[in-house]
């Protein structure tokens, strides 16, 4: 873990940060046109300061063509996401999940993080709608730094 | 007024049935309980929803779009200018080189024209995403 100063009206503070990534999977080779709900539990031990959002969509559970880059897959698929404590929904309508989500080489880059109190609950509704479309594998990850205060370890 | 809390937030607009030859238009309410900052551009277009398409083959519109602060009554643009050059994807963003803040209870409109004179180039749907933060002052 990187320790960091933290200004706060007492004084400096000492914290410990630590790159942590949340992850979101959903159900393998999951319907068109029927509404997926998942939950994003994050962890009680620290708050969570989000960063970058990327995803990755398998087109099929095996063989080489998965792998490959010319079949790197831009999901069919929208996201609506919602802060269940607070009951705030961060979108007016469901988004395509390719205009907020990059990838490892070029993840979307929140340019103010958003920091997420520990314990938070997230709800994620998710419909695919194309016909014929329907991926092996859709993963949602959410990468940033837990926060450390003293006397946490 | 000063701000008192910055949350991330997405508003979206979205078109169907973009043929070629045809215009459409569409608004954005930006909601009563905060201004807007807007940072961000992506644009996300399927010719075929139920196809299915890669990162390799992504399709670039060719559309047209111009964009009008209701609250100012401004076009954010001379002319409609190509939905390529001013919409990234999640991958690589538009980033605006200066945040633009609608207020809240403004509109946001965005009027698109499908230039092309082929069917080959019809869109069954094309997303607008406009990525920023709400930005809550006091009082809001």
């Amino acid at each position: 873990m990187e320790p960091l100063i933290v200004p706060t009206p007492t004084g400096d503070q000492i914290v410990q940060t630590q790159t942590y990534s949340y992850e979101v999977d959903l159900p393998l080779n999951f319907p068109t046109n029927q509404e997926i709900t998942e939950f994003l539990q994050f962890e009680a031990d620290t708050d969570f300061v989000l960063q970058k959002l990327t995803y990755k969509q398998y087109p099929e559970p095996e063989g080489s063509e998965s792998l490959a880059r010319e079949l790197d897959q831009i999901p069919n698929t929208t996201v609506m996401i919602e802060d269940t404590s607070s009951g705030r929904r961060y979108m007016n309508q469901p988004v395509f999940i390719s205009a907020i989500f990059g990838s490892g080489e070029l993840p979307f880059i929140l340019r103010e993080p958003i920091t997420i109190a520990a314990r938070s609950r997230w709800l994620l509704t998710f419909l695919n709608l194309g016909e014929f479309t329907e991926p092996y594998k859709l993963t949602l990850v959410f990468t940033g730094t837990k926060i450390y205060l003293e006397g946490f370890s | 007024m000063a701000i008192v809390a910055k949350d991330f937030y997405v508003y979206t607009e979205t078109f169907t049935s973009v043929i070629n030859g045809t215009s459409q238009s569409g608004n954005i309410d930006i909601q009563a309980d905060s201004d807007f900052q807007l940072q961000k551009l992506t644009v996300t277009t399927y010719p075929d929803l139920n196809s299915q398409y890669d990162v390799s083959d992504e399709v670039l519109p060719s559309v047209t779009i111009q964009i009008t602060d209701s609250g100012s009554g401004r076009n954010l643009f001379e002319n409609p200018i190509p939905v390529p050059s001013v919409f990234g994807n999640g991958r690589l963003p538009f980033i605006l080189p200066t945040a633009k803040i609608f207020p809240a209870r403004s509109t946001i409109t965005l009027n698109i024209s499908n230039f092309a004179t082929d069917s080959e180039a019809d869109i069954d749907r094309i997303d607008f995403s406009f990525v920023g933060y709400k930005i809550f002052r006091s009082g809001q």
